[in-house]
């Protein structure tokens, strides 16, 4: 009865570990970007992907995540992604597909790839403004060519 | 005789002409302000020993700032102090500190925006957000400064020496720690970096991004969060440096992406977690360089080509050369392997049989991270012995023809 209930046990521990698809927190400063294999550390920048295992990939840049989605042929319907919130750097992350993008080169991004996420079309509005280019949404950018 | 001497006058006048006035200036509101503004182009501004509350202070003359005794410039944690924004201005002497921090500039303790042969040298920049930066700036001087930070919050901390867009930049004798990377190059071309100190910064020790034709010699890279990552450059050339105790997770001596044409010699990779990463290098030339107690000595990965190793020590590494694929587009020749046990029969102090400096369990470690725990037990030696006999699993390309019986002297 006991090993029964250690077998168990056991199980029940695995099965809490097993592979679910969820966000898993960037460790900023020791966390290496998967394609460029840089310390991410600039929080307004950091992206993630989850794949439909539940494997997280992290990233410094949204161009790095495009990137590397776009090397590896990733399965974008399939997978979550995140980037991090411009406004709210301290690990807010946004679901990639509902945020909005400014593409400039006033980001200066790690790798400068040059975008920077933002929740709303009125947190963009005075950075869109300011800087007088187009607000992009997943899909642009999914098609645009990266400068990397 | 006479050109001579009608010469001799007329640099006589010259000096006369161009005499510069000293401005002495005392610790008082907005004194190194109003001195600047008063200051004619070439005159020296001469701070007193003292603490100055000030921010903000353009520098659009050609001016000299000279500080006496290290006066304190203190930015209040709030606002950048120095913005270089003309031609030969010189700043020494001066202690600048407590820069605050913006979410959209980057602030910085000494900022030199769009001008040329600027020198700054002998200062002491403490617990600044960024220390120097250089924004389209050429042939500027960064001489002898200390470049420290104490933030807790390295995160979000800025880089020690920071430039952009820049070109003929000459980095000497510089003492960096604390930031978040030492020394920043972004879009920086021909220029110079020797005998600087970069250490304990967050980050990298010297971080490169798309900065081509520069030089670094001489500098000791130490106990860097990851070391020094040279990354998308044409024709870096680094020789004489030493990468020492840079050790962690994803922490590398030296980590190359996408360089071309590239020269490595004669440095020191010395207690690194990976003395050399390389990913997607092409026409590497790693010559006469000492690889000593590393974990990996060299990975090279399977995306680089035309790289050769020639003549370079390996002595004490866990593993000496490690890659993630059976083709090998580089040469390793005529270098010294410390755990090569061939012979020499010949006596021309080159051993006889080649050595395959990829042991099995490198490969395997390559493929399964975790296998690690299983390094250096009953198992792991029995398969590298079989694997001497029976290579099956190491990529049989990647082996130096020539190793030698003696270790260099370099």
């Amino acid at each position: 009865m006991k090993q029964v209930l250690l077998i168990l046990f056991v199980c029940g521990l695995l099965g809490l570990s097993s592979c679910q698809q969820q966000f898993e927190p960037v460790d900023y400063g020791h966390d290496a970007c998967t394609h460029c294999k840089m310390t991410i550390m600039d929080k307004r920048f950091a992206a993630e992907m989850v794949t439909e295992k539940g494997k997280a990939y992290k990233f410094d840049d949204i161009a790095c995540l495009l990137k590397y989605m776009k090397e590896k042929h990733v399965n974008s319907a399939k997978a979550m992604i995140f980037v991090n919130d411009y406004n709210k750097p301290d690990n807010s992350f946004l679901d990639a597909r509902q945020a909005v993008y400014l593409h400039s080169e006033v980001f200066k991004t790690p790798m400068n790839g040059n975008f920077a996420a933002f929740s709303t079309d009125r947190e963009a509005a005075p950075f869109k403004d300011r800087l007088q280019n187009n607000q992009l949404k997943w899909q642009d950018l999914e098609t645009k060519p990266i400068n990397q | 005789m006479k050109p001579v001497l009608l010469l001799h006058i007329f640099l006589l006048y010259a000096v006369t002409w161009s005499f510069a006035t000293i401005i002495k200036v005392h610790p008082a509101v907005n004194s190194i302000h109003h001195a600047a503004n008063i200051a004619h182009s070439g005159d020296t501004l001469l701070l007193q020993k003292g603490i100055y509350k000030e921010h903000d202070i353009v520098i659009s003359k050609k001016l000299t700032i000279t500080g006496e005794g290290f006066p304190i410039i203190d930015g209040e944690n709030k606002y950048q102090v120095f913005i270089i924004a003309s031609d030969s201005v010189i700043i020494q002497g001066l202690q600048i500190q407590h820069i605050g921090k913006g979410s959209i500039t980057d602030m910085a303790g000494i900022k030199i925006v769009n001008a040329k042969c600027v020198t700054i040298r002998n200062n002491r920049l403490i617990n600044n957000t960024f220390g120097i930066y250089l924004q389209n700036t050429t042939r500027c001087n960064i001489v002898n400064n200390m470049i420290h930070s104490d933030a807790k919050d390295e995160i979000n901390g800025g880089n020690g020496i920071h430039a952009w867009k820049c070109t003929h930049l000459s980095i000497t004798g510089n003492s960096i720690s604390g930031h978040r990377d030492g020394i920043y190059f972004e879009f920086v071309t021909d220029s110079y970096i020797a005998a600087n100190t970069s250490f304990d910064n967050a980050r990298y020790g010297l971080h490169f991004m798309f900065s081509h034709n520069d030089t670094y010699t001489q500098n000791t890279f130490k106990s860097n969060g990851a070391g020094v990552a040279v990354m998308y450059s044409k024709g870096v050339i680094m020789c004489d440096n030493e990468f020492v105790h840079n050790w962690g997770d994803a922490s590398y001596g030296l980590l190359l992406k996408e360089i071309t044409d590239s020269k490595i010699e004669h440095n020191r990779f010395t207690k690194n977690t990976v003395g050399i990463h390389m990913e997607g290098t092409t026409r590497v030339d790693v010559r006469r360089n000492i690889f000593q107690d590393n974990g990996w000595g060299v990975r090279v990965q399977a995306s680089c080509s035309g790289s050769s190793f020639v003549e370079n020590n390996f002595i004490g590494n866990s593993f000496d050369v490690t890659t993630n694929g059976t083709m090998m587009l580089n040469t390793f020749n005529n270098n010294y392997w410390d755990k090569y046990d061939g012979y020499d029969l010949d006596k021309n102090s080159i051993g006889d049989v080649s050595y395959y400096p990829v042991s099995v369990y490198a490969v395997i470690t390559e493929k399964i991270p975790p296998a690690m725990i299983l390094y250096r037990s009953f198992l792991s030696d029995i398969m590298d012995q079989v694997e001497k006999v029976m290579p099956t699993i190491i990529p049989d390309m990647l082996k130096d023809d020539h190793p030698l019986m003696k270790k260099l002297k370099l």
